[in-house]
């Protein structure tokens, strides 16, 4: 049953923020837009009023979809995805040979437990470093000392709170 | 006004060339499509849970850590 009390808070400058941007979304967001899909779809559209272009990349679209048990299932992860994005992103062969590296080395001991995807999201994020946002809501793997925190998105729920970041990489 | 990038990618539609799906023929509206979703998720979700009780079958004795 869905949750009647849902909804999204902003953080002040949310759209002063992310306005003529792109975002990055982590697998996560899917997630909750099909859990909480009246107070998403406000989001994106009131996003896209502020000319946000969202969209993800290959490694993402595979988290979501793994475990589709049918063709049917499949196809109706996929149409998700379709209707939120504008864009996938390429894996250019500079992010595994050059940005990875760079990670790897940044994050020195933190990054044993960064997974691959999200070390794919960071580097095109450095790749598009001056356009693009990313919105995840796992810290953990996006350290302050590597990236900055611009602004956040709350999902208030009955009893709980998550928070999304949205992270720049400026350095 | 400052304008963004243009960014190289490819349309999401080309998502069902990849996973080599049909296209559904008609679009389905967000909030329906989200509702069929959300209940597959659920089925994999009870699926995954029977699968691990039969392969586990005393996890459920367990405390929680």
């Amino acid at each position: 049953m869905q949750d009647k009390t849902a909804r999204i808070i902003l953080s002040p400058d949310f759209y002063d923020q992310v306005r003529l941007k792109h975002i990055l979304l982590d697998t996560s967001f899917f997630g909750d837009s099909t859990a909480y899909p009246t107070v998403f779809l406000e989001f994106l559209e009131r996003s896209k009023e502020n000319e946000v272009t969202f969209v993800t990349i290959d490694p993402v679209v595979a988290e979501f979809t793994r475990g589709a048990e049918s063709e049917g299932i499949l196809n109706l992860k996929l149409e998700t995805i379709k209707k939120i994005i504008d864009v996938v992103m390429p894996i250019l062969p500079d992010y595994l040979s050059k940005y990875v590296p760079q990670l790897i080395k940044k994050y020195k001991s933190m990054g044993r437990g960064v997974s691959l995807t999200d070390f794919l999201l960071a580097a095109t994020l450095m790749h598009h470093k001056h356009d693009m946002l990313l919105l995840t809501k796992n810290p953990s793997d996006f350290p302050l000392y590597v990236f900055s925190l611009k602004c956040y998105v709350v999902l208030s729920l009955n009893r709980a709170l998550q928070i999304y970041g949205v992270y720049a990489y400026e350095s | 006004m400052k304008s963004k990038n243009i960014i190289v990618g490819r349309p999401p539609r080309q998502l069902y060339d990849d996973y080599q799906v049909t296209p559904p023929e008609k679009e389905t509206p967000f909030l329906e499509l989200a509702a069929k979703v959300q209940a597959a998720l659920k089925k994999e979700e009870a699926e995954l849970a029977r699968q691990d009780s039969e392969n586990y079958p005393f996890s459920r004795l367990l405390r929680p850590s």
